[in-house]
């Protein structure tokens, strides 16, 4: 008798496998205690150190309280400045080199010699454009009430901390802990009220009278104090981002676990994560991606990333933790941890539509017209508008890197000349007639990344859709002037050529004089509002037979996504054969049987 | 050569009336677990896959996981048991009565033909068989249980993981040899109905006794 050959393979597949089952236990107790064990130590050490030095803890060793050079009485914000600064003598300096400054990615003193760089290829509020308040050229008088210069509202230099006089900073903004400040000064400002407001609010303006005892209060940043300008961004609160606002002051854990105060959250300031040097805060939307750097411990400086403190492998004491951290080289954190944005009181701007605006009411003045719920779906300086609250982010591939748009640009895509109003179709709050509506506009502002580069992960985002001036020449996105006292500013006579070609001409472009309208699509980061744990979405959003979150989101291993590729065609096509062939056989020997009778082995 | 008996219709009559004993206990239990483990394992793998909805994805991963581990287990006994039984010689290939045995399935069942083989102690499968069990033996479950275990590896240690590995290669020949498992088993349990009668097969690996087998005594 030959030795036959496979005893040998048998022999050998039995030896892999006994040695297999030792390690096969899925959830080993001994694995996950062991990872477990340094996290919480971390966590605690972190949580230590946030206790002592941040959130307006007793770490400083200063009362600025007690200082005789804060007490007053002061005539202007520049003396409490100049008060502030006689002891902090390079904060204007510092200041003066940060994004919060120059409004310009990257950063730098925009006026020095080495930011001679191409115009074009600046970043940051000052150069590109959005689907909101467009683009900032021609309304730097009205943009700059957010600035923390203080004192140069209608100047463009005020931007480039170089030009003479020699730049002020404005502490208050951002130290004044109530962010009222800010919020006075604003409206001090000059600021159109447009700029903020959809509908003039009654009441008086936010004021603060005694500019020594603000100057006396001040300490670390706050939620408050950032949110001042952050919660506001593009309009008012909560407009632009669904994942900041002013629910943000004081929220409940199940809003955002690490804001909310203790012991259901963790009490952090923005400044937690956003951590601060040299009055250079980390975190852009310019800079970084969600793959990178990701064991940088944010102890050992600037580093707003989720990883910082939970490290790549924040699973370990969850059931299942190993196969949970096996996604994070290819889903961000915010994915399953943000499950909806705008989740409190306040709602986000999901669609502008700047093509209706100019309609007044009977009294031949600007009106606001609201739907049922009491949302503002029109504005006769806005146009048509839309909110939503508890707005599921969309998926999408990011390495982190914003492919936007500016003033100037035209549109990637043949622009689709808006004859009828979109928000008139889709007014009513319906989501998806607004995505129906908008569906393969260009993008103004969009993620690069896909599943092919290792170092991109599946991010949320909010869509914003907007009608936005295009030159209807040529497609290029219109600068537009909104406020202002001359007739050209479009918030006064509702003349598109005229604010348009003022706009324009600020920014120094070409404008053939005719305006069009042009649906366009932006990507809004989303990274606040992570909710607690048992919040964040579970396997089987995304593992499902049909309508899970990543159905339209290509590429990856997602087990139990559906669909069908060339395995499934192939194998059901040989189940197929393999069915009808038995099947077939089956039927033909009970034909025979009816024929032919008798024992098969006599 | 293997030798396999000649049929020899001048048989005398068998002494047993229950017939041969065919499939010893542990063969039976062998059996009978294996089945259950790779029906609920292909039922799981295609909930997994995304065909339909049954148990909920995690619930089907983590069982699907255990069973294969069960099933791993199960496959190292059956192997010692194999070897040290001397049993695996029923699976070593033949060509001896292999292309009467095709024509039989072809043509002859349908006339009620004579089967060109009958079991016995000595010899189990009829050449067909043992070639089909063999090459499930030997590819197409380590073809499933090493793709297996590597997206098994990749989920559970990533650290382990060979990176420039392409997971969805693997995961394919996972899910194309669970095809290849799923056909295997729809043509098994309708070969199943072709003994003497429709059920002789199937109650001979419930009890061991094979009336129509060959003593080989």
């Amino acid at each position: 008798m030959e030795r036959p050959w496979f005893v040998g393979l048998i022999l050998a597949f039995g030896l892999v496998f006994a040695a297999a089952p030792p390690s096969a236990a899925q959830s080993s107790p001994t694995e996950a205690g062991a990872g477990a064990t340094p996290a919480p130590d971390a966590a605690a050490a972190a949580g230590a150190t946030m206790r002592t030095g941040r959130g307006g803890g007793p770490a400083s060793t200063a009362d600025h309280s007690r200082f005789k050079e804060l007490a007053g009485p002061f005539a202007s914000p520049a003396e409490v400045n100049q008060a502030c600064l006689t002891c902090h003598n390079t904060g204007a300096e510092q200041l003066h080199g940060s994004i919060h400054y120059t409004w310009t990615w990257p950063t730098g003193k925009a006026g020095d010699g080495d930011a001679a760089k191409d115009k074009d290829q600046l970043l940051g509020m000052l150069h590109v454009a959005n689907g909101f308040l467009l683009s900032v050229p021609s309304n730097i008088g009205a943009c700059s009430s957010c600035h923390i210069s203080g004192t140069r509202f209608d100047d463009a230099a005020m931007l480039d901390p170089s030009s003479e006089p020699k730049a002020p900073v404005d502490c208050l903004t951002c130290h004044e802990p109530t962010g009222k400040w800010a919020l006075a000064n604003f409206h001090e400002g000059g600021a159109a009220c447009s700029m903020c407001h959809d509908q003039r609010l009654p009441g008086a303006v936010p004021d603060i009278k005694d500019l020594a005892a603000a100057a006396r209060s001040i300490g670390p940043t706050t939620r408050a104090s950032c949110g001042s300008c952050h919660f506001n961004a593009d309009g008012g609160n909560g407009v632009k981002h669904g994942d900041l606002n002013a629910d943000l002051a004081a929220p409940a854990a199940t809003l955002d676990v690490h804001m909310a105060p203790r012991p259901d959250g963790r009490a952090f300031t923005c400044s937690t994560c956003h951590t601060t040097r040299d009055h250079v805060t980390a975190g852009s939307r310019y800079a970084g991606g969600p793959g990178e750097a990701p064991r940088r411990p944010a102890l050992a400086g600037a580093a707003a990333s989720c990883q910082s403190c939970h490290t790549d492998g924040p699973h370990q004491r969850v059931a299942g933790g190993a196969r949970l951290d096996r996604h994070v080289d290819r889903i961000a954190c915010q994915t399953c941890h943000i499950p909806e944005i705008a989740r409190g009181e306040t709602g986000t701007r999901v669609l502008w539509d700047w093509s209706t605006v100019g309609t007044l009411g009977r009294d031949a003045r600007s009106m606001i017209t609201k739907d049922r719920n009491g949302d503002i779906v029109y504005s006769s300086e806005k146009g048509s508008l839309m909110s939503a609250g508890s707005v599921k982010p969309t998926l999408v591939w990011s390495d982190g890197q914003l492919r936007t748009h500016r003033p100037g640009d035209p549109l990637p895509g043949p622009v689709a000349a808006v004859e009828a109003p979109a928000g008139a179709g889709v007014a009513g709050g319906d989501s998806a007639a607004l995505e129906t509506a908008f569906a393969g506009s260009p993008w103004i502002s969009s993620y690069t990344g896909d599943a092919e580069d290792p170092a991109s992960r599946i991010v949320p985002v909010k869509v914003m859709h907007s009608v936005v001036p295009v030159d209807a020449d040529g497609g290029a996105l219109a600068a537009v002037r909104f406020a202002g006292r001359s007739g050209e500013a479009l918030w006064n006579r509702f003349d598109w050529k005229a604010a348009a070609g003022a706009g324009m001409k600020a920014a120094g472009l070409p404008f053939s004089g005719e305006v069009a309208f042009a649906k366009v699509r932006q990507m809004i980061p989303v990274n606040h509002m992570v909710a607690p744990a048992e919040q964040a979405l579970g396997c089987q959003s995304c593992h499902v037979a049909s309508g899970g979150l990543l159905a339209d989101v290509p590429g990856g291993l997602v087990p139990r996504r559906g669909g069908m590729g060339l395995i499934e065609w192939v194998g059901l096509a040989i189940l197929a054969a393999t069915l009808a062939g038995v099947l077939l056989h089956g039927f033909a020997r009970i034909g025979f049987s009816f024929f032919y009778r008798g024992p098969r082995h006599g | 050569m293997v030798d396999l008996a000649p049929i020899d219709p001048a048989a005398p009559p068998r002494a047993n009336p229950r017939g041969v004993y065919l499939f010893t206990r542990f063969e039976r239990f062998w059996h009978w677990c294996q089945a259950a483990l790779i029906i609920f394992l292909l039922l799981s793998g295609f909930e997994i896959r995304g065909f339909y909805d049954m148990l909920g994805f995690e619930r089907a991963l983590d069982l699907h996981v255990i069973a294969a581990f069960a099933l791993v287990v199960l496959w190292v006994l059956a192997i010692f048991w194999h070897l040290v039984t001397g049993q695996w010689r029923h699976y070593v290939p033949t060509t001896d009565r292999m292309g009467s045995t095709m024509v039989f399935y072809a043509m002859g069942i349908f006339v009620g033909a004579p089967h060109p083989f009958r079991p016995s102690p000595k010899r189990k499968h009829n050449p067909m068989q043992a070639m089909v069990y063999l090459v499930f033996q030997v590819a197409m479950a380590p073809a499933i249980w090493i793709s297996g275990l590597i997206l098994w590896v990749y989920g559970a240690f990533p650290d382990l993981y060979p990176g420039e590995l392409p997971i969805l290669l693997v995961n394919a020949i996972h899910v194309g040899v669970a095809f290849l498992i799923a056909a295997f088993l729809i043509s098994h349990l309708y070969l199943i109905t072709t003994g003497e009668t429709v059920t002789a097969q199937l109650r001979a690996m419930i009890t061991g006794w094979d009336k129509h087998g060959k003593d080989d005594a």
